[in-house]
């Protein structure tokens, strides 16, 4: 009977279901198949030699080959490398980065002292410091994770920390008035309230996070698909290249996807949430 | 410093009618602004409010009167002067208080049965009791069918009685409303009066109502406490002789139009000053 106190609740809206019927379900397969016909047409007008781009059909080839476990260039392992590089950086930046807002959104003080060092930070390229991170902390994963958690810790900071000062001012009076403890003003308004800003910020982090695994892997690596990547390039297998960026492509969408899925569940409410088509 | 020089008139009128609730006396409230200097918010504002009384705040934007509310809510300290709240000095945020403002502030992320409930989570009251008053409440402001629904499906009107339901939810004997039905078109706005008088005489609550609308002052309370600008003072204590219950007909008589004009002249003068 009693429904556990939670922040969101589910709602199954039919709309929903009218929505996925419009034409972009047409469309977008259509263009996508416009794109590959003038790809492949691009080659044959031009006489593109395969090194430079590859047809259509070898990228498939390619990616195929790639997925069978027999291949001895199969992507498995190197999927598992880079996204047990990005998954572990992007949770530790996060909480990392959710936590120092926090604190800086509690004490101002804090904030105003450290809001100039972040400030210079977050303008330095941060890829530019991954041979450093290499050099800190070596070939393996350790030094991709350290990029990842470096590049997905500023956005998550700075949004997280606009999120938690953003609470408007009669909500706040609201609670008060009540005489509600800190925690419970937290807990009940300012946590919720900063969800939209937070899922902004961890939406920014995500694709930079597979950039700077990538770059890291580039730079100095045993596994993954950037040192896939590169292995292919020194043997100018563009097809392979392309089958490797498949793989990315397909990746950094599903990751997305997850992250769009968590945060329809949790800011539904908010009128940014609700604009979007 | 403090000079203790009670307002007697004000006293006077007031106690003879209705035991006080709200007692302010010397109240003084003043800002440093960024640039140094001192602005007086309030200065010696003197006023009792009696239990069960409806009382409106009027004057122009400005005058202090939001101040006052929050000052009197506990939410903010005053310069100097006593606030007490059935005879005790308020320090803090106080039970029996509910507030409304201008803006629903509700909770997007909660139900509207849910925002209800806020303050009943806050002080910790039994959760299926509380589902109960929560519905009761929102019949009671004419939404009894709209609990689960989010607020952003709701009206501005409508978002607004969840908000006074939300107010009432803990049962407190004193309810602020700043400006309530401020940000709301004329005709919602009217009707809104009508509810709230209604909801008035049902639950027999201490109002103290804040606005800068002389016909929404006269029409709803007993008293309009008329507020002069910088600095904020009372420049009038206003009895409202007009018969209750009241419906909106009662703007068209004689003795609401005269006291409408003299509350007009009041304001006009003190906002010339």
């Amino acid at each position: 009977m009693e429904k556990p106190l939670v922040v969101t609740t589910q709602k199954k809206s039919t709309d929903m279901k009218l929505r996925r019927m419009r034409p972009d379900y047409f469309l977008i397969p259509a263009v996508f198949v416009a794109f590959i016909v003038v790809w492949d047409l691009f080659i044959t007008f031009f006489d593109i030699r395969s090194v430079i781009l590859p047809r259509p059909l070898a990228v498939w080839q390619n990616f195929i080959s790639g997925l069978n476990p027999e291949s001895p260039l199969n992507y498995y392992a190197h999927i598992l490398s880079t996204l047990y590089e990005v998954l572990s950086g992007y949770v530790i930046g996060a909480i990392v980065g959710i936590i120092l807002a926090l604190m800086l959104s509690q004490i101002p003080l804090l904030e105003r002292v450290f809001k100039p060092f972040i400030v210079a930070f977050q303008s330095i390229p941060k890829i530019a410091i991954a041979p450093l991170i290499i050099i800190w902390f070596g070939f393996g994963a350790g030094s991709k994770i350290a990029l990842v958690i470096l590049i997905v810790f500023f956005p998550v900071l700075v949004n997280g920390l606009s999120g938690f000062k953003s609470v408007e001012p009669e909500r706040l009076a609201v609670m008060r008035s009540l005489g509600a403890s800190q925690w419970k003003i937290f807990s009940k308004l300012v946590l919720p309230g900063s969800l939209p800003f937070l899922f902004a910020g961890l939406e920014v982090a995500l694709v930079q996070a597979m950039t700077a695994a990538i770059v890291a892997e580039f730079l100095a690596g045993r596994q993954g698909l950037g040192v896939l990547i590169i292995q292919m390039e020194q043997v100018l297998n563009t097809g392979g290249i392309f089958g490797v960026l498949t793989v990315l492509a397909i990746l950094g969408w599903l990751l997305t996807m997850i992250l769009n899925l968590i945060r329809k569940k949790l800011v539904f409410w908010s009128d940014a949430e609700r604009s979007r088509k | 410093m403090t000079t203790y020089a009670l307002n007697s008139n004000v006293l006077e009128k007031t106690l003879s009618v209705r035991e006080p609730i709200i007692e302010v006396r010397n109240l003084d409230q003043r800002f440093k602004t960024t640039s140094g200097s001192t602005v007086v918010a309030l200065d010696n504002v003197n006023v009792s409010i009696g239990d069960t009384e409806f009382l409106a705040v009027l004057g122009p934007s400005g005058c202090g009167k939001s101040t006052l509310m929050q000052i009197m809510a506990g939410l903010v300290k005053q310069t100097s002067g006593q606030v007490q709240l059935k005879g005790k000095n308020v320090k803090g945020p106080n039970r029996d208080i509910g507030i409304v403002f201008q803006r629903p502030a509700l909770f997007p992320w909660r139900l509207v049965v849910d925002n209800v409930m806020l303050s009943a989570e806050v002080l910790g009251m039994e959760r299926s009791q509380a589902k109960v008053r929560a519905q009761e409440l929102l019949e009671l402001v004419g939404l009894g069918d709209s609990g689960k629904l989010y607020p952003y499906e709701l009206s501005g009107g409508m978002q607004q009685r969840v908000s006074i339901a939300r107010a009432l939810m803990h049962d407190p004997e004193i309810l602020f409303m700043d400006e309530p039905f401020g940000a709301l078109d004329a005709l919602t706005r009217e009707t809104m009066g009508l509810e709230l008088l209604r909801i008035w005489e049902m639950k027999r609550k201490t109002v103290v109502f804040i606005t800068h609308s002389v016909t929404e002052a006269l029409f709803l309370a007993d008293r309009v406490l008329v507020m002069s600008a910088r600095p904020g003072r009372v420049a009038e204590d206003f009895k409202v002789n007009l018969p209750r219950p009241r419906d909106l007909d009662v703007m068209s008589t004689p003795g609401f139009s005269e006291a409408a004009g003299h509350l007009r002249h009041l304001l006009g003068a003190t906002i010339g000053e």
